[in-house]
């Protein structure tokens, strides 16, 4: 079973990248001296088994060389899969950055750059961005196909023009014969994806304003919606996240700066035309990632001040611990193994060797620094 | 003593102000004296007051001074509906009957029909709820679902607005018409009011004037017969004039400072002017034409649209009693001219249908001598002065003056009165037959035609003869309104709750599987989900607890038990917790009529619904309140899931 809860993507653009990339770029002013060792950056489960983990090898020195880890027994052994062919990338440089499996053999990484594999990690294979675009800024590794937003703005230079991005998607298992879809999204738009079978949810979103959510099946626009944050004069979208049939999450965040927002999580039952919106208790952190477990259990990150705040299955009440974390570094990659079970990465591994990856098995109530144990 | 503010777009806190001794004078409205100037209370503008062009704001500010106050602090400060009625010689017990007040707001206040109740409850003014008929939630095209985003800060403006109307009108119909955003949409949601047959409106909202206001006009307000309180804003007169106070279809609502004293009336009132930059709107508008009942202000004053017409309380330091749980925790003080606007739409609808013929923003010109005519205080500099300095007759900061009574609101002419009369409320189930009847009485006794809004799907009304007829195809919960027009276009409407169930959920009970939203239940805050995430079937359940705080919530519906055989109350229940305990208190109480029949404790978790049976054979034959009532401690969370209720 590919869990697609919290496999989703998403691209910032304007200020919470800001604050993204301020975060990282504070990790290169403090990084410590390490030895050389594997840094994990990108963390996918495509099954409860199998796990991948994008890293770099002796990271801190440019560029960082990327190497790609399998563990097949749900995490507790890693074994070295093979290497890209790119190495990590830092903001605004060549390279990849993240990685997305549909199953156990096929995946992706990407991040400007696309590379993928057929055969688990152990060989990787360059693969043009398409359209002949200079850089991909998102992925969806779905059942039905891969889809990915590109920009042709070069490497580096951000929303270079109002031209808008464009979106492809290649059938499942193949890396050529891609096809542009009809899904209008503005230069400087978020885009979130995220998949639940074959329906795909794309969300585009300006920095301000309400989003719009287009459901797809084999790439075929089926029905679009509006969604509109809480407090919409003053809010932006966050990211997307599904876990059952017609089931669709949206994190907003409103009232944000100096380190605190307003954040509401969206939930849909009817595939995203109306929503029940619900007040995540607590300011603290620009809101930033979402995942939810097929069993309803929720987590969100947040940038600025580094936080995970988590809703158990069967819950109404949130929940935040703030104690693991250094409260400054960036947290990405959040994403559900299990219903109880979850992952994420600490810091960025392009400018540091010392990233962190943290993992849950009781839904977020409490996190342990994982070790990746080679096999 | 003078109260000085200082206002940022949104937040305004208290500081000592460095202010010329002018600008001071300026701003004072009552006995200056330069060396009592004193820290005042801090105020809280409810919506952004930058706004961009094609955009409006509300008009609704906060005492922050004050707080919120819970309901267990003891009775709210600020002025409460007996004030009010006092203030401005009201015939509320009385009066109102049959009539209907429109609120138009931007975005959602998700408790507002919860936190009405309390405000009336409060006060001891009649139940207004959707299951009277007397309350009303609607988006822009009238549809009871799907509502918009919620907002915080329109939520305090819709308290604020409920609340007024409340005070004024206690046996007016309440309708909210929520807009999908601050922009065009409330004009959208204006001109919907005008197709459900709306008499009074209230605009607690504006923006700047723009080239196209003439065109706005047509578009969405219809000149007669309907009745529009629009707010002038709160921004002083230097802001400039504020639409649709501006419009000629509407009455342009002032502010005041409203002080009880041992005069005559036991009132005073002055121009709202706290400091520069927050008061009451005014102005001369420079591009709406000017109204022909205007003419009482010299071309020289203002040679077109002139503003206010009326006014009334608006001053936060003299503000009114507000309850607001979204965007808030409890009793707060409001002013702002967002205040004024459903006083006086509030007032309208005291006074009688207006005919509808008229034009009732000329009403308050026809008859002089019938409102306080405010002489103090200004809200700002300038040329000529009467734009925005009290004065005896029209001036620009009050109009005309306050409401006293009702005959300076009440139509000179009488057209015909279109009564409507239909059940409150109509539970069907998917594919019954439906055949109904809307009965018009028309004092003109002409036939009238019939529409009708939110009918569920597959219902049709016949424009003749009032009956709604078919057959249901989808569950859900409608708030259909149906109009009487006829042909001098007098008009009525009364409003219906319709819950269609599925057959599966219409068991002895109204919409027991709950996918039909929330209709037929009585429920505290979200208890009613429609996700599908934990449901027993389809999408809808019903989620109580799981808070891990001290915590109640409830769900109830009133029955009809059969009066043969041997019933029985049937539903699916599943109870999760991490603690199964004896030590875990957290339960769910099942009562009829309030007599506890069954308590489920956290010690009967599991992983799935069980299948609960409750014999109500003691009950035959009798109507019962059905009640689930879960309570939690603060400790481990307990959920309690229920779905597929049935008799």
């Amino acid at each position: 079973m590919r869990l697609h809860a919290g496999r989703s993507a998403m691209a910032l653009a304007g200020a919470v990248a800001t604050a993204v990339l301020v975060g990282s770029g504070a990790g290169v002013a403090t990084a410590q001296p390490a030895e050389p060792e594997f840094a994990p950056q990108s963390i996918v489960w495509p099954t409860p088994t199998d796990g991948y983990l994008l890293g770099g090898v002796q990271c801190g020195t440019a560029p960082c060389p990327a190497e790609v880890k399998a563990s097949h027994d749900g995490g507790k052994t890693w074994m070295t899969a093979g290497r890209t062919h790119n190495g990590l990338a830092m903001s605004g440089e060549p390279g990849l950055t993240s990685l997305q499996f549909a199953d156990k053999k096929f995946g992706w990484a990407y991040d400007p750059f696309l590379e993928v594999t057929r055969d688990g990690g152990k060989t990787w294979t360059q693969v043009p961005v398409p359209g002949g675009d200079a850089r991909v800024l998102n992925l969806l590794a779905a059942p039905d196909g891969t889809y990915v937003v590109t920009s042709g703005c070069a490497i580096g230079t951000g929303v270079c023009d109002d031209r808008p991005l464009k979106v492809w998607r290649a059938p499942a298992g193949k890396f050529t014969g891609w096809k542009q879809l009809e899904v209008p999204v503005a230069a400087g738009d978020h885009v979130a994806l995220d998949a639940e079978g074959s329906t795909v949810y794309f969300l585009t979103a300006p920095f301000n304003g309400p989003g719009r959510l287009s459901t797809l099946r084999n790439g075929t626009v089926r029905s679009t919606s509006t969604v509109t944050c809480a407090d919409p004069e003053d809010a932006a979208i966050a990211d997307l996240a599904t876990n059952g049939p017609n089931r669709v999450f949206v994190l907003c965040m409103a009232n944000y700066g100096h380190g605190h927002s307003d954040k509401t999580l969206l939930v849909s039952g009817d595939g995203g035309k109306t929503f029940r919106y619900d007040a995540v208790p607590g300011g603290l952190g620009l809101a930033s990632q979402l995942a939810v477990a097929p069993d309803g259990a929720v987590m969100l990150t947040t940038v600025t001040a580094s936080l995970v705040y988590n809703r158990p299955t069967l819950s109404n009440s949130w929940r935040v611990d703030q104690t693991w974390l250094e409260n400054t570094a960036h947290i990405h990659d959040l994403v559900f193994q299990s219903g109880t079970t979850a992952w994420l990465v600490e810091r960025d591994a392009a400018y540091t060797p010392d990233t962190r990856l943290w993992a849950t098995h009781d839904a977020g109530t409490s996190w342990q620094q994982a070790t990746v144990v080679p096999a | 003593m003078i109260s000085l503010r200082l206002i940022s777009p949104r937040l305004i806190s208290p500081r000592r102000l460095a202010i010329p001794l002018a600008l001071v004078l300026v701003g004072a409205t009552t006995t200056v004296a330069s060396a009592d100037v004193q820290e005042s209370p801090k105020v809280v503008a409810s919506c952004d007051q930058k706004v961009e062009p094609g955009h409006f704001t509300c008009f609704a500010q906060r005492r922050a001074d004050l707080g919120f106050r819970t309901r267990s602090a003891g009775a709210p400060t600020g002025y409460g509906p007996v004030d009010l009625q006092a203030a401005y010689k009201l015939p509320s017990a009385s009066a109102g009957q049959g009539q209907r007040v429109y609120i138009v707001d931007a975005y959602d206040d998700p408790t507002a029909e919860a936190d009405l109740a309390e405000y009336r409850k409060q006060f001891g003014l009649p139940a207004c709820t959707t299951e009277n008929g007397c309350f009303q939630k609607l988006n822009q095209d009238g549809q009871s679902s799907p509502v918009p985003a919620p907002s915080r800060g329109w939520s305090g403006e819709i308290s604020l607005d409920l609340d007024m109307v409340s005070a004024v009108c206690p046996h007016c119909g309440i309708t909210l018409i929520e807009a999908n955003s601050a922009s065009d949409d409330l004009l959208a949601a204006v001109k919907t009011a005008d197709r459900l047959g709306a008499k009074f409106v209230s605009l607690s909202w504006g923006g700047p004037e723009s080239a196209d206001l003439a065109e706005l006009d047509r578009t969405y307000f219809n000149p007669r017969g309907v009745v529009y309180a629009a707010s002038t804003g709160d921004s002083d007169y230097d802001a400039g004039v504020s639409y649709p106070a501006s419009s000629a279809a509407t009455t342009a609502i002032g502010g005041t400072t409203l002080t009880k004293d041992d005069s005559g009336r036991g009132w005073t009132e002055t121009v709202w002017n706290s400091f520069p930059g927050d008061g009451t709107g005014s102005g001369c508008s420079s591009v709406m034409t000017k109204p022909t009942w205007q003419s009482v202000i010299p071309a020289a004053v203002c040679p077109k649209r002139a503003v206010a017409d009326v006014s009334a309380v608006a001053d936060p330091a003299t503000g009114v009693a507000v309850y607001q749980t979204t965007g808030g925790a409890g009793w707060a003080v409001y002013g702002g001219t967002s205040a004024a606007a459903p006083i006086v739409a509030a007032i309208y609808a005291l006074a009688g249908d207006p005919d509808p013929a008229s034009r009732p923003a000329s009403y308050p010109y026809g008859v002089t001598g019938n409102l306080n005519d405010v002489v103090q205080g200004n809200n700002g500099e300038c040329t000529p002065a009467p734009l925005c300095t009290a004065r005896a007759g029209w001036d620009g900061p009050t109009g005309l003056g306050t409401p006293n009574g009702t005959r300076a609101v009440t139509s000179p002419t009488t057209g015909n009165r279109i009564a409507v009369d239909a059940p409150a409320q109509q539970f069907s189930a998917v594919g019954d037959v439906v055949v109904l009847r809307a009965r018009a009485t028309d004092s003109g006794r002409r036939p009238v035609r019939f529409t009708a809004t939110d009918l569920p799907t597959g219902l049709r009304l016949d424009a003749t003869s009032g009956i709604i007829y078919g057959r249901p195809t989808q569950p859900g919960t409608h708030s259909v309104t149906v109009t009487a027009t006829d042909s001098t276009k007098a008009r009525g409407n009364t409003v219906i709750s319709w819950v269609v169930s599925t057959r599966k959920g219409a068991r002895g009970v109204v919409n027991g599987d709950f996918e039909a939203g929330t209709g037929g239940w009585t429920q505290t805050a979200d208890v009613i989900r429609t996700d599908g995430q934990y449901s027993h079937g389809g999408l809808g359940y019903a989620w109580l607890g799981g808070t891990g705080t001290t915590h109640t919530d409830s769900l109830s519906q009133r029955v009809s038990v059969p009066s043969f055989g041997r019933p029985g109350l049937r539903f699916a229940l599943r109870i999760a917790s991490d603690d199964t305990s004896a030590a875990n208190h957290d339960a769910l109480q099942l009562t009829v009529d309030g007599h506890p029949v069954r308590t489920f404790t956290a010690a009967q978790s599991r992983s799935s619904y069980v299948d609960q049976v409750v014999d109500l054979s003691p009950y035959r034959g009798r109507t019962v309140t059905l009640a689930w009532t879960s309570t939690e401690d603060d400790t481990t969370p307990t959920t309690f899931l229920l779905d597929d209720i049935a008799i």
